[in-house]
């Protein structure tokens, strides 16, 4: 199955929860490579609406239902963001076809792969806690999403609203995927990525920038790039927290960021939506031109301690 | 003639206050043109010179060449002149950072025989 499906364009390799995944692929169109130890598997999305779960281990696979509650089980995924053209998300939509209908618990599959055994990670210091922000609706992930109001609903929102009458009567009962396919022709290109994900691209495109972590009260959410977070984000909350000790002396404004400069490289610190954004260059790199783009990231401080005249 | 040399900082463009400090926070020179209170000043750099100094020692037991905080209205900069003793600088977002390492460099010699 896997192999047959388009390879789109890869975006980075990166780690974080299953929920983490959903809720930050709101503008996304393409696949999620999900790899779990030696076996792989694969979130088919567009904007935001996961289409197809899969995961093959050995010779059993899961498919939709299962497929999502094991990856959901896993405290935290190995993926890779693949980027789909509107020709390729129409192949893979195709190819994909037969997953339509996913496998309630209980199918055959279900527990065969679960006494074949399903594999584990085994060495993770993520707790099952993760805190991440909650899916922005329901539907977004529950393992009855290929239903047909569901898929209705996913092509309402691909079209674009227009006074024109469309060429086709929009289809509203009994929808396919292939129906899907079908108007996804005429569905306008995704729109493009918000702000942060924006500049979270700019960050990776400044050259000397070596890797980059998201994370949140100790825990690593999200990774770029070859760089061992879990080691460096205690620390790196140690100093935000002492650093924001001196708006209490001055009247500072909010927190930006701090960079630390050593001899190897720069370590650079910011706030990123509710969690932090971690940095590291090269110590030749235009520090002014990170501290531009860091200005411009969104941020809503954790524990904010602003001492701000009135 | 330290207090001279932190005099030739203030006079920059957007820079608010040139202190230098030990790590222990101990406040030994001062330059100010705002009403900042260099003794709380120096007790907080010196928390976050510590925390600099074990990102450091994790990367490699790496020396620290500079520790840069930035918030909405100011700029803080933070950079060893010797062993155990730092140069605070406070400035305005808006202030030539470019000028300020000039003046740094230039200044550095004299700067390290703070004692």
């Amino acid at each position: 199955m896997m192999e047959k499906l388009p390879r789109g364009t890869s975006i980075g390799s990166m780690k974080a929860s299953l929920p983490w995944v959903l809720t930050h692929t709101s503008r996304f169109a393409g696949i999620v490579i999900v790899t779990i130890q030696e076996s792989h598997g694969f979130i088919l999305i567009y904007l935001g609406k996961p289409l197809v779960y899969y995961f093959k281990h050995g010779a059993n696979t899961l498919k939709g239902h299962a497929a999502y509650q094991y990856f959901e089980s896993q405290p935290v995924l190995n993926f890779e963001l693949m980027r789909y053209s509107v020709e390729e998300m129409k192949t893979a939509i195709a190819l994909t076809s037969d997953l339509t209908r996913p496998p309630r618990p209980g199918s055959p599959e279900i527990p065969n792969l679960l006494q074949n055994g399903i594999p584990e990670i085994t060495t993770t210091s993520l707790k099952t806690d993760l805190p991440v922000k909650s899916p922005p609706s329901s539907e977004a992930q529950v393992p009855e999403l290929m239903n047909n109001e569901v898929i209705t609903e996913i092509v309402e929102n691909s079209i674009p609203e227009t006074d024109e009458t469309p060429e086709e009567p929009m289809v509203t009962d009994g929808i396919t995927l292939g129906d899907y396919y079908e108007h996804y022709n005429h569905a306008s290109p995704p729109d493009p990525p918000d702000v942060g994900e924006l500049i979270l691209g700019q960050i990776l495109d400044v050259p000397g920038v070596q890797a980059v972590t998201i994370f949140r009260k100790g825990l690593n959410v999200l990774s770029f790039g070859d760089f061992n977070a879990e080691d460096l984000i205690n620390m790196a909350e140690d100093l935000i927290e002492s650093a924001k000790e001196l708006s209490f002396v001055m009247r500072t404004g909010h927190f930006i960021q701090v960079t630390l400069q050593v001899p190897v490289g720069n370590i650079i610190i910011a706030p990123y939506y509710e969690e932090y954004i971690c940095i590291l260059t090269s110590p030749e790199i235009n520090i002014g031109q990170i501290r531009k783009i860091i200005r411009s990231l969104p941020a809503i401080e954790p524990h904010a301690t602003y001492n701000e005249e009135p | 003639m330290l207090n001279e040399v932190l005099g030739r900082f203030i006079i920059l463009d957007g820079v608010s206050s040139a202190t230098i400090i030990r790590d222990s926070g101990e406040v030994l020179y001062s330059r100010s043109i705002t009403d900042f209170n260099n003794a709380e000043l120096g007790a907080v750099i010196s928390f976050v010179l510590a925390e600099s100094r074990a990102i450091a020692l994790k990367m490699g037991n790496e020396p620290i060449n500079r520790v840069f905080v930035e918030f909405r209205d100011y700029l803080i900069i933070t950079e060893p002149l010797k062993e155990h003793v730092y140069i605070v600088l406070v400035a305005k977002p808006g202030a030539n950072v470019a000028q300020i390492n000039m003046e740094l460099k230039k200044n550095m010699d004299k700067l390290s025989t703070v004692s």
